[in-house]
This record gives C-alpha cells, structure tokens and sequence, in this order.
C-alpha cells in the first residue's frame, strides 16, 4: 500500500498553528486529511477526522539515551492507515512539545515506517515575539532546529528591519531549513505539503542558503550550526564509521545532521540524516557528468565545536 | 455477495472486499462470521451458505471486533460501539464523538469491556427494559491510552496494557482504578494464559514484556528484529507464541528460570515478518499470518508450520477460529478476506 504522507506542523504558543492549520483544511484542495492534535477542544476545528493524542514519550531499551519514542503516535498512525480514504495527516504539536520523539518515532518503528512518511517538519514562529521566546525558552529554539520549513508568521506586524533580523537569526539556527514570510498562514499549500524532506533517495542538493551561511553559526543559548564542505572524495566506509562513532558519543547534543558525500569512486551520491543518534546512510542519486562533485554536510546542536566536525571529515579524504 | 471456493485448496472460500480487514471473528454458535473493515463496514458470512450480508456500522474505520453471543460487537474511529445482529440489524450501544474505540474483550455471562484512549467501558449484559442500550460503567483512568484489553481467568480477569504497565479488573468491576502491576515504558499488543497466570504485553522497542501474576515477577524477552505486533497463547496457557521474525516464535513460559530466555522459531518465511498468529482452541495447532499474505498451518506441539496459500496484500491482518476449531477466518491490509473449512480440507 502506498504510504500516507505525515506533516509535522510546530511552533511556539500563539505562532499560529491552529490557523495555519484552519487554511490548510478550508483551502479547496479536494484531498482528505486526518488531524492529528494535542490540545482536543482548544483548537475549533470541525472535522470527523480530528484525532486526540495525548503526548506518551518513552525512552527506548537500546542503549540510546537520547531515543524516545511517542507511543501515541504508533497506536494512532496504525489506526489511521485502515482507512484509505486519507491523502495525508497533519499532526499538530502543542506549543511545548520537543518534535525530536516524533521524528524518532519514524526511524525507529518499523510499521509507522512501512505505512506512512514523514513529509516533512514545519514550523510556524511568530515574528514579533520569537526573538523573546528564543532567549527564554529552549522549547522554542528546539522547534526552530528540528524544521524542514520555518513559517515566518505575522510578518505584517514587524518592519522590514526587523524581520530580516528574525530570519538570520533562525538561519543561524538552522541553515538548511525553507524560510517563508506569512501574514495569518497565507501560505501555499504546496510549499507546506509534498516536501520530502526525509526522503534520502531523492536529496540531491542542501539548500542552497547552508553554503551562504557562516560555517560556524553564533551561539543562541549554546544551540548553533556548523556547515562543512570537502572538496576532496571521501573513503566511504571510515567516512561512515566516522560518523557513527561520532553520533554515538555525541549524539545527544546533534539535534538534526545531514549531508551529501562525495565517495571516492562511487557514481552515486552518498546520502546521510541523522536525528540524536539515529543515523541513516544510503546511496543517492547519482553524480551528473561535469558535475562539481562535493561533500557538504550540516549539523545542528548544542556545544558544537566546528573545528573538531572539520578535522573529524577531513581525517576521512579517500 | 458470497464468498468463492477457491479451486486449488480444499475448503477455502475467498472474497474481495476493497478495504483493509481490520478484524474478523467467528459466532459462539457456528453460524456467521464477521469481518470489520477500514471503511466502516462490517460483512457478516453466513457459514453454511458463504452468503455474505454488508453493514455499515461506522462512519470511517471500523477498527475492532468481538463475537458476543450469536452477534457481533463492533468499535470504531467514529467513537461508536454497534451491536450487529446475525440477521444484519444493527443497534449502537455507545456513541463518543472524538475518540476511538480500539479494542474489545467479552467477558463471562454477556459482560463485555471496550477500551477507548485511557478509559475502559464496561458494560453489563443485554438492553434496558425500553430497548435501549445500557450505560457502561467507566475504568479508569488508565496512566497511559489502552495498547491492548483482554480477559483471562473463565471471564473473570479484564486485563489492559498501557505506558508503566498493566492494569487488571475485576468482572464485574469491584474498582474504578483496577490493580496496577508496574512495568517502565509502553505496552502494546497483549495477551493473558487462559488460566490468567501470565500476561505478555509488546513493548515499542523490539521486546516483549512476561509477567506471571502468580509468582509476581516480570521479565523481558528480547531479540526481535521488529517490534512485536502479535502475541498469543496456546490452549495449554503454557506455550507464548509471538511475531515479531520472520518465523512463529515459542517460549515456554514454564521452562526453569536459566531457560526461560530462550525461544523456539519454527515456520520460517524468507520473504518476510509475522504479523498474525492464532492458535487453534482445542488442538496444538496454530495458524500463522505473514507479510505477503501468506498464511501457515502449523502443529506448535511439533514445531512445524508450512504456507498452505496466499492472499493479495502486504501483509495478513487478521485471523480467527470458530469456537469449535473447525473454521479458521481472516484478512489481509488489502480488502481479501477467507473462510477455510478444516474438516473439508482434511478429508480432501
């Protein structure tokens, strides 16, 4: 069976969720959405299909101290795939919620794997109040982090001035996210949907603003960023063991990792993610003819040194 | 509607449904089965006559199924609980718009329990003198939503697993807040030792939970490559069989403590996992479900099972015996259900 699309949609109390979400339901797509939500009751959505989870995280046996899982989700995304009437699910956060057990929770479970996708994680920020909330909260920047697309919401609300300020600041954060200015979520649907952002297979480039940013990204509260490029091919296997390693002894602090290898000798790409100390490499898609064929790989965490990332990729040059 | 002999193997009969099959279940008296379906509708199959009646009891995902009696009790994503007669009428029970209603467990003397996020509902037999249905009492709440709900002990034990553990009630219920046997992280699929002994409950990380209420000890048994979707027992309450691999695997739950540890596969299957196992009601024999819609029979006294045919899907959802063990009836995620005959297939 084909496997349903799941939207992460997050953001700090009052970004506008909800009615980013109201836009997404009430725009005249013809698909069929379940909404997946953790505040049943506050937020006035009429549909059949909105489903109450409340949040159970648990850590899983494996030696991962970093790796939990919502088991909610499990139960629920299995119940949801019955019925095949569904075009995607829209699973919405609370405003406190940490994404990281989500998007565990799609590493880690074998059938919400087989059944559904995580398309992709977006995350609304209120442009007026984010640069408080950063500075308070780590819930917010955790939020910022862990997005595929982050919503730069009430955009009419704060000058120009200000809102390119925001938007280095989340870049900094994190370089390989999408940033969209909106006022109210008047957002495309196809920038939200049909992102694909997990899917390996099809990663052929970041994005292009991970290479303009700086490659060690200033510090907010000890959350920051670090780009490498390498234009040397890599030996793909002490690359890999490399960063396994790397991800088992640091892993708690790597919120997200991805990255395009250059393997010496290899046609193909090879493509990794990683969330905590969950790593995913595979084989992408292959390089073109004449083209320029380079590692680049980002990290985003707390306490990152950038030097040690660089020495650590350098050490791994074919 | 009725369900085809299928022409290579004897005393299987097949139909297409077009939704996945959610859950299927054989009456008490030998007289229909049913089959609830991920788009709301339950098939009722006369046994006899393999003339199938469609219902609609729900309005989306029809998401589990019991037999009560000579009917059939059915819970949903609509939030609703509907009684379905063999005839086909129907009569809704329940009705809570936002929740789900996940699993059901009948009990002794027409008591049944339906586990809905972190409450259980359990109800007492039969309708109100106006013919209207009676009022659940509410369990709970549970610390966790229900991963599973059960009954073990002739009826006389309801048993739910949830996140921190298992919680055990009385039939009918002495306590709103049932006794807490504490266990850390989630629990999913269950199932009790008819004798009530032992409950098994899958944990989310590739493990399966063991707790003998007699002794008052837990313990994990572990090595799966995939989280465990299936768990039961064999009629003997002695022997747990469980998914989980690419083969049906056994532990003897009374082997010595130093024992304990380690399993018995049997059945293997290379094209992939266990999905779907039931053991048969009398005898040591057991069927099997796995990915590719493939469905075994297998001897758990002899360690064997072999592919005795394939339905279209990914993967086999669901399988039941009538009470009697002579019909075995099930599902695939992709709308194939079947009705197989034993005695029809051992004569042949």
């Amino acid at each position: 069976m084909a496997q349903i699309p799941v939207t992460v949609l997050t953001g700090y109390l009052g970004a506008g969720k909800t009615t980013l979400l109201q836009r997404i339901l009430s725009e005249n797509h013809g698909r069929r959405f379940a909404v997946v939500v953790n505040e049943f009751g506050e937020i006035g959505i009429d549909s059949d299909l909105v489903v109450d989870a409340e949040e159970e995280v648990y850590s899983m046996n494996n030696g991962c101290v970093c790796c939990s899982v919502r088991g909610d989700l499990i139960r629920i995304l299995s119940g949801l795939v019955k019925r095949r009437d569904l075009d995607g699910i829209l699973l919405e956060t609370t405003g406190l919620a940490d994404p990281s057990p989500i998007i565990q929770t799609f590493f880690m479970d074998d059938a919400v794997r087989d059944a559904t996708l995580l398309d992709a994680v977006v995350t609304v920020l209120d442009a007026l109040h984010f640069p408080g909330q950063a500075a308070s909260r780590s819930e917010a920047l955790e939020q910022v982090v862990y997005a595929d697309l982050l919503i730069l919401n009430k955009a009419d609300l704060v000058d120009e001035a200000r809102l390119a300020a925001v938007e280095a600041q989340v870049r900094r954060l994190n370089p390989q996210a999408d940033i969209v200015r909106s006022v109210r979520g008047d957002v495309p649907l196809e920038t939200i949907l049909g992102r694909n952002s997990f899917d390996l297979s099809r990663l052929l480039f970041l994005s292009p603003a991970l290479m303009d940013a700086p490659s060690a990204g200033q510090h907010d509260a000890d959350v920051s960023s670090v780009s490498l490029t390498l234009d040397q091919p890599v030996d793909a296997r002490r690359f890999q063991e490399h960063l396994g390693a790397y991800l088992a002894e640091r892993g708690g602090d790597i919120y997200r990792c991805k990255g395009i290898v250059h393997a010496a000798g290899q046609p193909q790409r090879l493509v990794f993610q990683g969330v905590h100390m969950l790593l995913e490499t595979t084989w992408g898609v292959p390089w073109k003819d004449g083209e320029e064929r380079l590692t680049r790989a980002v990290f985003i965490g707390r306490n990152l040194n950038a030097d040690e990332l660089r020495a650590g990729l350098a050490a791994c040059a074919a | 509607m009725h369900l085809s002999a299928d022409p290579g193997v004897p005393g299987l009969f097949r139909l297409e449904t077009g939704a996945f099959v959610t859950a299927c279940a054989l009456a008490a008296d030998g007289g229909a089965t049913a089959f609830s379906l991920g788009d709301g509708r339950v098939l009722l199959c006369d046994v006899q006559t393999k003339t199938v009646t469609a219902t609609m009891p729900h309005q989306g995902a029809a998401l589990c199924l019991t037999a009560l009696g000579p009917a059939f009790l059915s819970g949903g994503d609509d939030g609703r609980i509907v009684l379905t007669l063999a005839s086909g009428e129907g009569h809704e029970l329940y009705r809570r718009k936002g929740k789900w209603i996940e699993h059901l467990a009948v009990a002794r003397e027409g008591r049944f329990a339906a586990a809905m996020g972190r409450d259980i509902l359990a109800f007492e037999p039969g309708l109100s003198d106006d013919g209207a249905p009676t009022t659940p009492v509410t369990l709970g709440p549970l610390p966790g939503a229900a991963g599973g709900l059960t009954v073990a002990a002739g009826g006389r034990m309801l048993v739910t697993a949830h996140t921190g553990g298992l919680t055990l009630f009385d039939v009918p219920p002495s306590s709103s807040a049932g006794q807490r046997v504490e266990a850390p992280g989630g629990h999913l699929a269950l199932a009790a030792s008819p004798d009530g002994r032992f409950v098994a409950a899958a944990t989310p990380d590739k493990a399966v939970r063991v707790f003998d209420l007699q002794e008052q000890e837990g313990y994990l048994l572990e090595g799966y490559p995939t989280r465990v979707e299936c768990l039961a027992f064999d009629h003997s309450g002695r022997f747990l069989l469980t998914g989980g691999e690419q083969a049906v695997v056994l532990w003897d739950l009374m082997a010595p403590p130093e024992e304990r540890g380690k399993a018995v596969a049997f059945g293997a299957f290379e094209h992939g996992f266990l999905r779907v196992v039931a053991p048969h009601p009398g005898l040591p024999l057991l069927a099997a479900g796995f990915d590719g819609g493939v469905v075994f029979l297998g001897d758990a006294a002899r360690r064997t099972a072999q592919p005795l045919f394939t339905m279209p899907g990914d993967k086999v959802s669901c399988l039941a015996w009538s009470p009697d063990g002579r019909f075995l009836a099930g599902g695939s995620d992709a709308g194939a259900v079947f009705l197989l005959d034993l005695i029809a297939l051992a004569k042949a």
